[in-house]
């Protein structure tokens, strides 16, 4: 069943799309594909739920977390999923912030999709808490001067400014407010990644993080995160539901999200680059860029090779296709979780020069050694719980909102352009 | 002189030995109780910052392989041994309010021993990102943790430059009165406040068998601890990052 179709969007100087009104509308649940989707969703966050509450009885003893990585694979994800908000923010961005009309059908997906993946990396944050029971004293209780807090107030934030930029792209009678709204989501957003960037940034005492590089890595990255995982929505809203992405919208946004996975990569070695001329920080960056430790694997295997190198052939080589746009997107991804590993937890598995100028050779807490880390059962099922989350959420919203474009037809000359460009890519 | 004199004499010089003495006596009990007096805080009176606890530990005193200020932080505080909590958490995921190094020295290839624990720093990394407040330092310059205020982020456990804070991974049942635990939140040493609130010195500086650690008042030039730091030479852990620990150590070789 259809919900309400509501005429919302004049798409007068739209290339590639009749020249009518967009019309947008709900889901509709009699997509098996739908019903399946949310089935394992929601299962994945009941998990997610459940396996916190075991931990919250038992206590972290059931992680793989210790004293030294006191952040692991929950925060990786979650750090992931809210850095990837912002970036997943980029169709509706470029659409209502650039302008570009091309990518205004799929504004409200890119807008539903960035407030799902924050409140998903903010549920894993929570619920990993040693205290989740005690949300109301962090919600009380501020310190002003802590990198945390401003963080709270930025997510809570951004969480309001994507509902409001969503209200606005819904709401026939503001749609002169999108434009508005637009901009403050974009500002927004920039705020967002730096003000998680320096959570890492402001740890003087970890010599893994140079707090002025670091943000402009986390910026670079977030684009290039959130606009893979856009991607891979997209393609499942187009192949589960008969809409037709055109080739043209699919293959630039390939070709940008190439772009940032290159310039996210090019941050970070500036990053490390840097650490290895700074004395102090030059264990860690040895450590990412020498290939004698776990931490080197994940960056030269993980970030380099899987998440940057191959989603650029796929994306570059030809025009995007759903099968190489899947791969591609699905490996930035990949890449993404490899940088937040290298980043997260291997700047706590270095060894901290607690006694500077010395080398500790023994001690009952294992000073003085690369540490390793290997999540158990318990943050697995809490990280897979949090994606789990933001996808329930997604599919929620793509369900109860007139969030999708209703099926575009490209305009002929579109199509022959389109069929003249895949003629070129294959020979 | 007749013996009556003689003995007159002698009870004369009995009495002033013993008035001596006595006041002698009296005069180092009444100045031992100053300084106790001086220590020790009703428990209605706020901490002042006219007072900053330090502590100084000379490595070339502290014994190789001895870990009596360990052990007797564990007793007082209930942890490590001194408690029966605990015995599922691995190696690392145990408490670790304090803890002996084993430190190589580059130039000559020898070792040395240091204890490490909360250097309560004045300007504390832990307390300045902790986003509840649960982290905070006194005015005394002892850097503790609001255990009905942390949430468990570790967010300073990751700020803290000596990897000082432990985490509790589980539940505990066997605790101090004196010093309350639980799991989900993070702890570290707390110099003994509430010994030191008493006028007593902390526990590993008690127990402490070489007298290599120093505890007193920094602000007090005439406190031994100020004496100590205007005689020897010493240092304070990364000391780049501009904390000014509340730990010092002396011994350590320049490198």
């Amino acid at each position: 069943m259809l919900g309400c179709v509501m005429p919302v969007f004049p798409l007068f100087s739209m290339k590639g799309f009749t020249q009518q009104r967009m019309v947008y509308q709900e889901l509709s649940d009699h997509h098996g594909a739908y019903t399946l989707a949310m089935l394992i969703c929601a299962a994945l966050t009941v998990a997610g739920g459940v396996v916190a509450y075991y931990m919250h009885h038992r206590g972290h003893v059931i992680t793989g977390m210790d004293n030294h990585i006191v952040w692991g694979l929950p925060h990786v994800v979650a750090v992931f999923l809210i850095v990837s908000a912002s970036g997943a923010l980029n169709v509706a961005s470029i659409s209502s912030v650039f302008g570009k009309n091309n990518y205004a059908p799929w504004a409200r997906l890119s807008v539903l999709l960035a407030a799902a993946l924050l409140l998903g990396g903010l549920a894993i944050i929570l619920l990993d808490l040693g205290r989740p029971d005690r949300l109301i004293v962090a919600l009380t209780h501020y310190n002003f001067k802590s990198v945390f807090t401003w963080n709270i107030l930025l997510y809570s934030g951004f969480i309001a400014v994507c509902l409001l930029y969503l209200m606005a792209l819904l709401t026939p009678n503001w749609q002169t407010h999108s434009s508005k709204a637009g901009w403050l989501a974009f500002i927004w957003r920039l705020l967002l990644t730096t003000g998680t960037g320096l959570i890492f940034g402001v740890l003087l005492a970890r010599n893994a993080y140079f707090p002025w590089l670091i943000v402009p890595a986390f910026i670079a990255a977030s684009l290039s995160f959130g606009l893979a995982l856009f991607l891979l929505v997209l393609l499942w809203v187009q192949r589960s539901t008969a809409r037709v992405v055109p080739v043209t919208v699919l293959s630039r946004l390939t070709r940008l999200n190439a772009k940032l996975a290159l310039i996210a990569l090019v941050s970070v070695l500036l990053h490390h680059g840097v650490n290895m001329l700074v004395e102090e920080n030059r264990s860690f960056a040895r450590l990412v860029l020498w290939p004698n430790s776990w931490i080197s694997v994940w960056f030269w295997l993980g970030q380099v090779l899987v998440g940057t190198a191959l989603p650029c052939w796929l994306f570059l080589k030809s025009t995007a296709n759903a099968r190489n746009t899947t791969l591609g997107a699905i490996t930035i991804v990949l890449g993404g979780l490899a940088m937040m590993v290298v980043l997260i937890i291997g700047g706590q598995a270095v060894p901290m020069p607690v006694v500077d100028g010395f080398s500790i050779v023994n001690s009952s807490f294992q000073d003085g050694t690369v540490l390793s880390y290997w999540p158990k059962l318990a943050e697995w099922l809490l990280s897979v719980g949090g994606v789990g989350l933001v996808l329930f959420l997604a599919l929620l919203g793509m369900r109860v909102l007139p969030i999708l474009p209703q099926r575009i037809k490209p305009m002929p000359n579109v199509v022959k352009r389109n069929a003249d460009v895949d003629a070129i890519s294959k020979s | 002189m007749s013996t009556k004199s003689i003995s007159h004499s002698a009870q004369l010089a009995k009495r002033r030995l013993l008035k001596a003495a006595v006041t002698g006596g009296a005069a180092l009990w009444a100045g031992q109780g100053y300084k106790l007096f001086a220590a020790a805080k009703p428990d209605e009176q706020p901490v002042t910052s006219a007072v900053r606890w330090g502590l100084l530990v000379n490595v070339s005193q502290c014994g190789d392989g001895c870990d009596d200020c360990v052990t007797a932080c564990q007793a007082e505080n209930g942890w490590g041994s001194g408690s029966s909590d605990e015995q599922q958490s691995n190696a690392l995921q145990v408490a670790q309010w304090m803890r002996k190094l084993d430190v190589h020295n580059p130039l000559d290839g020898s070792t040395f021993s240091l204890p490490l624990m909360c250097q309560h720093c004045d300007s504390a990394p832990c307390v300045d990102v902790c986003p509840t407040g649960a982290s905070f330092k006194r005015a005394d310059g002892i850097v503790l943790v609001d255990r009905h205020t942390c949430i468990g982020c570790r967010y300073c456990m990751m700020a803290c430059p000596y990897k000082a804070r432990s985490f509790v991974h589980e539940p505990l049942f066997d605790q101090r009165a004196h010093q309350p635990r639980g799991k989900g939140c993070v702890e570290s040493c707390t110099l003994c406040a509430h010994r030191v609130d008493k006028g007593k010195q902390p526990a590993c500086v008690e127990a402490c068998p070489h007298g290599a650690m120093v505890f007193g008042d920094v602000n007090d030039p005439n406190s031994e601890i100020s004496q100590q730091l205007a005689k020897v030479s010493s240092r304070e852990l990364r000391k780049n990052l501009g904390l000014n620990a509340g730990v010092r150590y002396a011994g350590i070789p320049v490198v």
